[in-house]
């Protein structure tokens, strides 16, 4: 009985842990079969976290490798809402040090999120502060910080990379794609404070390409510093300047005004953003009157001798009295374009015929995209001949009734320094990548032949004696030849009627005449005074003389060198 | 026998987790160690780069202008037919006054004597 009694609590016990055991390794089997990659994936989430790599965007230098925008790392800061003890207080100091409304912080931290930003790449010194600070609840991230160590240094061309890395205006914008780069991923093991730990796998992050660009730092300083000294003393409202190398249509300077600072480029209005070398447009004036000439040299249909009767400063074109700023009699062709005579101009433009002025004005890219690679480029406005009015031939010909681009004229005075042809201007030498390999080449682009060697050869003799003897004589620089042509071109009011106070004053020119290193195209919006030899002449001197030294120095270093030895005792 | 042998298996099933389980921990250890000589590299990097930029920053023309009050100098790059001075170097200075030591007048007894009296030499040393 006892033995009976005895087995079946033997037998009761060891069902009981059977049981126990058998529904552990049913459990077990369930686990394992059908909720494994479910409690995976918790772990995972768990344990392991995956990262966006950031690539790294690349800079951007000048010919001479000079960096003018690059990557710094920056802290940004951000909070947990629920983590920060004394809201009111921490919003407090952290709008002191970032400069923030005290409302804003306070609503961030009102959220019901468990992560806010709170400010975006701050400087080292405001994220230094903020550490010292010590408040829970708020934490850096680290970010990568578009600099530009020159500021508004050709600001207009670079343009600026928004919060998030991408390009937004200028070079930035157009090249992005090359900048940018790729992201890649990293999945890490991390611990139970969230903190990485070990790389688990990877995939790097391809960083940018760097871009070479044609402009020299130092020759982009000097156009803007004599384009900043000019705007100042003649009260402009704006202005532009475009340095190219008229035999490959290198863009080695750009500069504007009215300019902005692309470290703080939030801050700058669009009037200060924008590039108006490539996006305004405005009636030329009398540097148009290159076009009239080509045409009248090319067609020979007009020998520098041949002599024009300018009316004593008035005729009648249709129903339309054009005036010259100064009366002459009897000019030759070469004096009617140094001496700038519309009436003279409208005479040889009446033996042309408007089919061939259009023809050339067509040819030498006025109203055509010239290519840049920039974003935002203009046509301009040239009128077929089919809508030309019976005063038109009076206006073409002398710069109105047809807008055009300061890299348009910059263009078009190239062609003339480089023995006609039009070369495509554009501002990238190269692409490289972080070991200086050069991914992509840009070369000079020939977009078309203008006009023959010899007539290039005639016009450059002109224009020499636009600065010699004519309206250019401020553009004179001592011991080097200078061709040139000015411009002063009234703007258009809103009623339509040609404004007595408001010009354009402009100025094309390329030195050395005889062998041409530079070409310079400047442009002044409502300057006081206007003409355009007394306010863009006197830029175009500074900044071609200091240009030509500049560029001759170079080669002067070793002279120097000698020099120096000969001379200490 | 069978009971050594079980506790001989059991022990040395222990014996290896314990050892995994160490191998797991050193890990961690390394992975910890790494991430703060990342941190470190990543900061020296960073302050690196910050330099860098601080450096051409100070360098670049437009700094230099606004810090010269460049408007009112009328700083301008130099004509190329102007001639500069260059500083002498102080090992070069000594040397060229040893140079016109030497080539003071000699006393009669120096002429005569020259084979007994060393004339001093200098070597100018270094380049430019």
């Amino acid at each position: 009985m006892h033995k009976k009694r005895v087995a079946r609590r033997k037998f009761f016990i060891f069902f009981v842990f059977s049981f126990l055991l058998a529904s552990l390794f049913l459990r077990l089997c369930y686990i394992h079969f059908f909720r494994s990659s479910f409690l995976k994936e918790v772990a995972n989430k768990q344990h392991s976290e995956f990262i966006e790599i950031e690539p790294k965007r690349g800079a951007i230098l000048d010919r001479n490798f000079s960096p003018l925008a690059i990557n710094l790392s920056a802290d940004s800061l951000y909070a947990a809402p629920k983590e920060i003890k004394d809201k009111i207080s921490a919003a407090r100091k952290l709008s002191q040090i970032l400069n923030l409304e005290y409302s804003e912080i306070v609503r961030n931290f009102s959220k019901d999120k468990s992560f806010v930003w709170v400010a975006r790449k701050l400087s080292p010194q405001q994220a230094q502060t903020i550490k010292k600070l010590k408040i829970e609840g708020l934490g850096f991230r680290k970010e990568s910080k578009r600099s530009y160590p020159n500021g508004y240094l050709a600001a207009n061309v670079l343009g600026f990379a928004g919060l998030d890395n991408q390009g937004l205006e200028g070079i930035e914008l157009f090249y992005n794609q090359q900048l940018a780069g790729s992201k890649g991923w990293s999945i890490f093991l991390r611990d139970a404070h969230q903190r990485k730990l070990i790389e688990e796998s990877v995939l790097l992050a391809k960083d940018g390409y760097s871009l070479v660009l044609n402009i020299d730092e130092v020759i982009q300083f000097i156009a803007e510093t004599e384009l900043e000294r000019g705007v100042e003393k003649f009260h402009a409202k704006g202005a532009s300047i475009i340095v190219i190398d008229p035999f490959t249509g290198r863009i080695l300077a750009m500069a504007n005004r009215p300019t902005y600072n692309p470290n703080t480029f939030n801050k700058a209005l669009a009037e200060q953003r924008k590039n108006r070398s490539i996006c305004d447009f405005f009636e030329p004036g009398s540097v148009f009157k290159i076009v009239t000439a080509t045409a009248a040299l090319e067609e020979e249909k007009v020998k520098e001798t041949d002599k024009f009767n300018c009316e004593n400063g008035e005729y009648r074109v249709a129903n339309h009295i054009l005036h010259d700023h100064t009366p002459h009699g009897i000019l030759t062709f070469s004096e009617v374009i140094s001496e700038s005579s519309n009436i003279g101009t409208t005479k040889v433009a009446q033996i042309l015929g408007p089919q061939l002025i259009y023809k050339y004005i067509k040819l030498f890219g006025f109203g055509d995209y010239l290519g840049i690679d920039l974003r935002g480029e203009v046509k301009g406005v040239t009128k077929p001949v089919s809508q030309w009015s019976k005063t038109s031939i009076g206006a073409v010909p002398i710069g109105q009734e047809v807008c055009v681009t300061t890299l348009q004229l910059a263009s078009a005075i190239s062609c003339v320094a480089n023995g006609g042809m039009l070369m495509r201007p554009f501002i990238v030498d190269s692409i490289i990548d972080e070991n200086k390999t050069e991914i992509r080449k840009n070369y000079p682009l020939v977009l078309r032949q203008v006009m023959s060697q010899e007539t290039a050869g005639r016009l450059k003799d002109i224009l020499v004696k636009v600065v010699e003897d004519g309206t250019g004589k401020a553009a004179k620089i001592d011991s080097i030849k200078v061709a040139g042509k000015t411009g002063t071109a009234q703007k258009v009011e809103p009623n339509g009627t040609y404004s007595h106070t408001k010009f354009i004053a402009s100025f094309i020119g390329f030195a050395p005449a005889d062998n041409p290193e530079i070409a310079i195209a400047i442009s002044f919006d409502e300057p006081h005074p206007y003409y355009g030899g007394v306010v863009a002449g006197p830029v175009f001197k500074e900044v071609a003389s200091q240009t030509l030294r500049y560029l001759r120095k170079r080669n002067l270093d070793d002279e120097v060198m000698y020099e120096a030895k000969r001379i200490t005792p | 026998m069978r009971l050594k042998k079980a506790f001989s298996i059991i022990s040395a099933v222990n014996i290896f987790a314990l050892l995994i389980v160490y191998q797991q921990t050193e890990i961690t250890k390394y992975g910890y160690r790494n991430k703060q000589k990342e941190d470190f590299l990543q900061q020296l990097a960073d302050k690196r780069n910050y330099l860098k930029y601080e450096l051409e920053y100070s360098k670049s023309l437009r700094n230099i202008n606004d810090r010269l009050f460049v408007k009112e100098a009328n700083f301008n790059l130099p004509h190329e037919k102007q001639v500069v001075l260059i500083q002498m170097p102080s090992q070069v200075k000594a040397a060229t006054s040893l140079v016109k030591a030497a080539n003071k007048e000699q006393t009669l007894f120096s002429k005569v004597f020259f084979w007994l009296t060393p004339t001093a030499e200098a070597q100018a040393e270094g380049g430019e």
